[in-house]
């Protein structure tokens, strides 16, 4: 069965002492089977915390409320053990910061090796043969060579194709790719792309960036957050063509390449967000009602949703 | 203001001759006083390198560096420290680059203290103020800051000792696109309000566009173009910058398909 993932509800809230910091506040999201969606926005929105959550990673004692299905099992419900057997083979993630994700004095064959004894049971020749065939995959040269390096002696982007070879062992039909271009120079970050846009021709990806050009390049929608929020949801078309929550305004605004203009001020912290909306003091067209209420995810367009007041 | 000549560095890896790295290779050019000079260039193509060698920061094997007239190349430590005061250098990764268990006001002092200024309390809130923050970060430590306020205390922090020259490598490959034209911006400021020589750092060329009057391509160590930005970026003339300009339109292939939606928003 594979319809996809769905999020409903969903809330993240981390304990930090007394305090409670909500991370990840009233996620509604869809990814239907085959679509690659992008979640932009800046540091410390939440965006790596929805990923984590979806893939069960976060520490034990944090607050999840909510719903997650991924082809129609519920993620939020199964027990470890099952939660276990979907990571690597249902859905898998690519993490952020290849150099320091890769264990730095074992070579990257028997780090992939892992994953393909893990999920595919294979051992032996087998195993290798299957790791020559992922390092062909993504774009290694010389594989079969390749595959006794160790990670120092693997530039960036090698690297990045290692954590992209790791994700695909065990075939998964779901992928969330945490910032895989983040530090990479234009060359090697456009190869990547095209890895990713091959790779997940018949897969559905979760796409986690800052990098607009890069959601643009690969995504069939996106969705903004702002703040543990997802504040506009369209078409990659709609939101780079028509963008109408501010805040996407005001990041696309801030591109060189459209202007460089920043948007001013800095966001609430997490842990005091204010009453209404969160985007509120730095945006250009609130009113009265922006600081006292809060306002909902609402379809303005087919398929266009955005949770600001200017279109109510 | 500064130029340099036959600059060479050679780093060794391992003892044997054949697996060196000549990270800069006879690199020779000047910058005006109050010009930006860009420099781009694949990873591991000498741009870091070539910024510290302009400090001193590395040693060069060979070459000259004139500052303001002085071969700096030839001074022992002592005179180079008190020349170094009027060149700094803005790296890539603003949290490492201040001491985590010093508070922001701490941190302001030292360079002031190095400078001689007496006035130390009103210069840091001036500082402060120059970068667009207020005087609670004072007492605030690196690990309460954004990445963009951390950039913003390293970039106070050079100005404090008042220099004429900057080394900024990679200053905003760190932070968000919002913070990033902040931080841009500032540093444009900056640059016309003090006289602000710079050499700017980045794999970005659409950053580099912004920012420079004139851009050096260095490919294996060696400047191999070097001339106005807009003619770079409209007719360039090295396969190999030719290259670059193309991964840079093929990265943007998909921003310009959608464009137009960013509505004008007032300055």
């Amino acid at each position: 069965m594979s319809d996809g993932l769905r999020i409903r509800g969903l809330e993240v809230t981390f304990m930090n002492g007394q305090e409670k910091v909500r991370a990840v506040n009233s996620v509604d999201l869809c990814i239907h089977s085959g679509e690659k969606l992008g979640l932009i926005g800046e540091t410390g929105c939440g965006k790596t915390i929805l990923g984590m959550a979806i893939m069960r990673l976060l520490n034990p004692d944090t607050l999840i409320r909510g719903q997650i299905t991924c082809n129609g099992t519920s993620i939020t419900s199964i027990s470890e053990e099952e939660m276990r057997q979907m990571r690597g083979r249902e859905i898998a993630m690519i993490i952020q910061q290849s150099l320091t994700s890769l264990n730095p004095v074992i070579t990257v064959g028997r780090q992939i090796a892992e994953a393909v004894e893990l999920h595919q049971g294979l051992s032996g020749r087998e195993a290798r043969a299957e790791v020559i065939r992922l390092l062909s995959e993504v774009g290694i040269p010389d594989p079969e060579i390749r595959l006794d390096c160790y990670p120092h002696e693997f530039s960036g982007g090698m690297n990045e194709r290692v954590m992209i070879a790791m994700a695909l062992a065990g075939n998964p039909s779901f992928l969330i790719a945490d910032e895989p271009t983040t530090g990479l120079d234009t060359t090697v970050k456009n190869r990547i792309i095209s890895l990713l846009k091959d790779i997940s021709h018949e897969r559905s990806m979760l796409f986690i960036t800052h990098d607009l050009a890069a959601a643009a390049e690969i995504c069939d929608r996106i969705a903004v957050m702002y703040c543990g929020e997802i504040v506009e949801c369209a078409t990659t078309e709609d939101i780079f063509r028509a963008p109408l929550h501010p805040y996407t305004q005001g990041l696309l605004a801030s591109m060189p390449q459209r202007g460089l203009r920043p948007i001013r001020g800095t966001g609430p912290s997490l842990a005091a967000v204010p009453p209404g909306c969160r985007f509120c003091n730095r945006c250009r067209e609130s009113r009265d009602c922006c600081t006292t209420e809060h306002p909902e995810l609402r379809e303005k367009r087919k398929g266009h949703y955005v949770r600001c007041f200017l279109y109510d | 203001m500064i130029e340099i000549s036959g600059l060479n560095k050679r780093f060794s890896r391992g003892r044997s001759e054949s697996s060196s790295v000549q990270a800069v290779r006879d690199v020779s050019f000047s910058i005006k006083k109050g010009e930006c000079l860009g420099v781009i260039g694949e990873s591991g193509s000498g741009k870091t390198t070539l910024g510290k060698l302009l400090l001193r920061l590395t040693e060069p094997d060979s070459g000259s560096i004139l500052f303001e007239g002085i071969d700096i190349s030839a001074l022992n430590r002592r005179e180079m420290r008190k020349i170094r005061q009027r060149m700094q250098m803005v790296f890539q990764d603003p949290t490492a680059s201040l001491n985590p268990c010093m508070t922001i006001g701490s941190a302001l002092s030292e360079a002031l203290k190095q400078r001689g200024v007496q006035d130390i309390e009103s210069e840091r809130l001036r500082l402060l103020e120059k970068v667009g923050l207020g005087s609670e970060f004072l007492r605030r430590y690196p690990y309460e800051l954004s990445g963009g306020q951390t950039q913003r205390i390293v970039l106070a922090r050079a100005l404090a000792v008042r220099p004429v020259f900057i080394v900024a490598d990679e200053p905003t490959s760190a932070l968000d696109v919002s913070v990033q034209a902040q931080i841009l911006h500032l540093m444009k400021d900056l640059q016309k309000e003090y006289g602000l020589t710079y050499l700017f750092i980045s794999h970005d060329l659409e950053v580099i566009r912004y920012m420079s009057d004139r851009v050096a391509v260095m490919s294996e160590g060696r400047i191999i173009e070097l001339r106005q930005t807009e003619e770079v970026f409209s007719d360039p003339q090295h396969p190999f910058t030719q290259r670059l300009i193309s991964e840079n339109e093929i990265s943007e292939r998909a921003l310009r398909k959608f464009s137009g939606g960013t509505r004008d928003i007032p300055e």
